[in-house]
């Protein structure tokens, strides 16, 4: 189902990336996969390395998944 | 040759290189030509599901751990030493694709997580997952 929200306290529980450029992805628990935004290369650098801080924490984060993207991050 | 700790030393030439005790020089392919289809990921973490990680597929090594991480002053040049396997070059087609996968590879070794892994037969990572 695509929607928009914000999905608050939510725990990573998984990351992926392949050899593809842009293509890294976070599992949200209760939530599932949901691509790291790709619109450039600094922003999907900069938010993977919020969401690995948060995945290796264990810290409980708050983002908003536009059309199943993660565009916004709070951890 | 490697340090005391097992770590990979630095030459000191700064080529786009194995790391030392690696595998031969013929071990990198092409890799500019190597590709997989951009495409989410298939697996979901082992807690979400008992069935996680039987894949069947010789190419995937699952639930295994990353035991090392090596790179040095040379583009793409990222290496991480799989348990029981050994070293393994990150796909070096696309440079973020190389950031993102060291990232989730440094994350993996720092916190000891289960981690699976496409090696394929040109011997380059081409997928991870970190759990």
């Amino acid at each position: 189902m695509t929607s928009t929200s914000w999905r608050r306290n939510v725990k990573v529980t998984g990351l992926y990336s392949s050899a593809n450029d842009l293509n890294s992805w976070a599992y949200l628990s209760g939530v599932g996969w949901r691509k790291v935004c790709d619109d450039t290369r600094t922003v999907s650098e900069t938010m993977l390395g919020q969401l690995t801080f948060a995945k290796s924490a264990g810290t409980p984060i708050s983002v908003f998944d536009a059309a199943n993207e993660i565009r916004e991050i709070y951890a | 040759m490697t340090t005391s700790n097992g770590m990979p030393t630095i030459t000191d030439t700064q080529t786009d290189e194995l790391p030392e005790g690696g595998p031969s020089e013929g071990f990198i392919a092409d890799a500019e030509a190597v590709s997989v289809a951009d495409a989410p990921p298939e697996l979901i973490p082992p807690e979400e599901s008992a069935a996680a990680g039987e894949r069947g597929v010789t190419a995937w090594l699952t639930n295994t751990r990353i035991i090392g991480v090596w790179s040095n002053s040379s583009n793409k040049n990222s290496f991480i030493n799989i348990k029981d396997v050994g070293w393994r070059r990150l796909n070096p087609a696309g440079e973020n694709a190389v950031v993102a996968m060291t990232m989730l590879a440094s994350h993996a070794r720092a916190d000891d997580r289960n981690v699976t892994v496409r090696v394929e037969s040109d011997n380059l990572v081409h997928e991870l997952y970190v759990w």
